[in-house]
């Protein structure tokens, strides 16, 4: 593996993990809207 | 001063790894019993409270895996079963394992006292920390009863999906506590049976390895006893219905044949094992089959 091929291979690695983490916060945020709500029903 | 060439260098963990370190085949067990421990439980939780509940066991469980694992990566590269894992086979360094685990751990409780009750969270920290403090760093590589008190620590679930509904601790989630308590040792004691060198050379003092087989086959037929007994018992309490009690007695039976098989086995050289491996397998469907009967039962009253 050569510096360009490692490089490459990081970054795909970086971008895949970060678009997982995007799809985890963005339904962490729909939970919490849906948390918020089903507390309001609450009380 | 020589560079090492890129083809030994380590990239970053993949994200698939991370879902590895928490092992989502254990976690399954570990979801359904919350799951069930949630849906018996006298009173209701708004639908999306007891998902959150349910989620906040399963990323509980996850963290405490993750955590078991970046502790145990030295044994586990010694071991055949184990040694693909994320960190042995070095596919994520130590650190990353950790951040995740420590990170996780605080979020799931955090979470669960947010969407349900803090005595549920506060249930779900000790779970976490049980598993972790006591069974991983103290007991694991001391003593050959590390999974009869660690065991403890895969008992809480159910508990923690009750009291998240009711908020409160009642005799009934105490006794699936103890039926987990008690299935967890003939459970691990039968596996390590056949996977008994393994543990050897790791050094891991399980019970086949410090005290050998036949005490071993003893003990498994001595703890299913009061296990039966726990299985059981939620019927003739009244805290369960006949659906319940006929599937435990019949389930129980069964697991008492086939310990009974194990006590008796005498392999020689070579063998495979068929009697513990049937155990091993049988008490993963022994444990879902109850907490699943438990459900209908309640469906059905």
């Amino acid at each position: 593996m050569n510096e360009a091929e490692y490089t490459a291979a990081v970054r795909a690695r970086q971008l895949a993990r970060a678009k997982v983490l995007a799809w985890v916060l963005g339904a962490f945020v729909v939970l919490t809207f849906g948390i918020s709500i089903a507390k309001m029903g609450i009380h | 001063m020589s560079v090492a060439p890129y083809s030994d260098l380590a990239l970053p963990a993949d994200w698939r790894d991370f879902i590895a370190l928490t092992k989502p085949r254990v976690m399954t067990l570990v979801v359904f019993t919350g799951l069930c421990g949630l849906l018996v439980a006298p009173g209701s939780l708004h639908p999306v409270l007891a998902f959150t509940a349910v989620l906040c066991i399963a990323l509980g469980a996850g963290a405490a895996a993750a955590l078991n694992q970046w502790y145990e990566a030295d044994i586990d590269a010694l071991m055949k079963r184990t040694a693909n894992r994320p960190l042995p086979a070095g596919r994520m360094d130590r650190q990353s394992a950790l951040h995740f685990g420590v990170g996780m751990s605080f979020f799931s409780v955090i979470l669960m006292g947010m969407a349900t009750n803090w005595f549920a969270a506060l249930i779900l920290a000790i779970s976490i920390l049980f598993y972790v403090l006591v069974y991983t760093i103290w007991l694991k590589r001391r003593t050959a009863q590390n999974i009869v008190i660690g065991g403890a620590a895969g008992a809480f679930p159910p508990v923690i999906g009750w009291v998240a509904v009711t908020g409160s601790l009642d005799l009934m989630p105490i006794l699936l506590f103890a039926l987990i308590f008690l299935w967890t040792p003939p459970h691990f004691w039968a596996l390590s049976l056949y996977v008994r060198m393994d543990y050897a050379n790791a050094g891991v003092p399980m019970l086949p390895v410090v005290s050998g087989e036949k005490v071993t086959r003893q003990h498994i037929m001595v703890y299913t006893l009061p296990m039966v007994a726990a299985a059981i018992l939620p019927w003739p309490l009244h805290l369960t219905g006949a659906t319940y009690g006929v599937t435990a007695v019949a389930l129980s039976l069964v697991f008492l044949a086939m310990s009974w098989r194990v006590l008796v086995h005498k392999p020689a050289e070579g063998d495979a094992m068929k009697p513990e491996k049937q155990l091993f397998f049988y008490s993963l469907l022994y444990l879902f089959a109850l907490f699943g009967a438990l459900v209908i039962d309640k469906v059905i009253s």
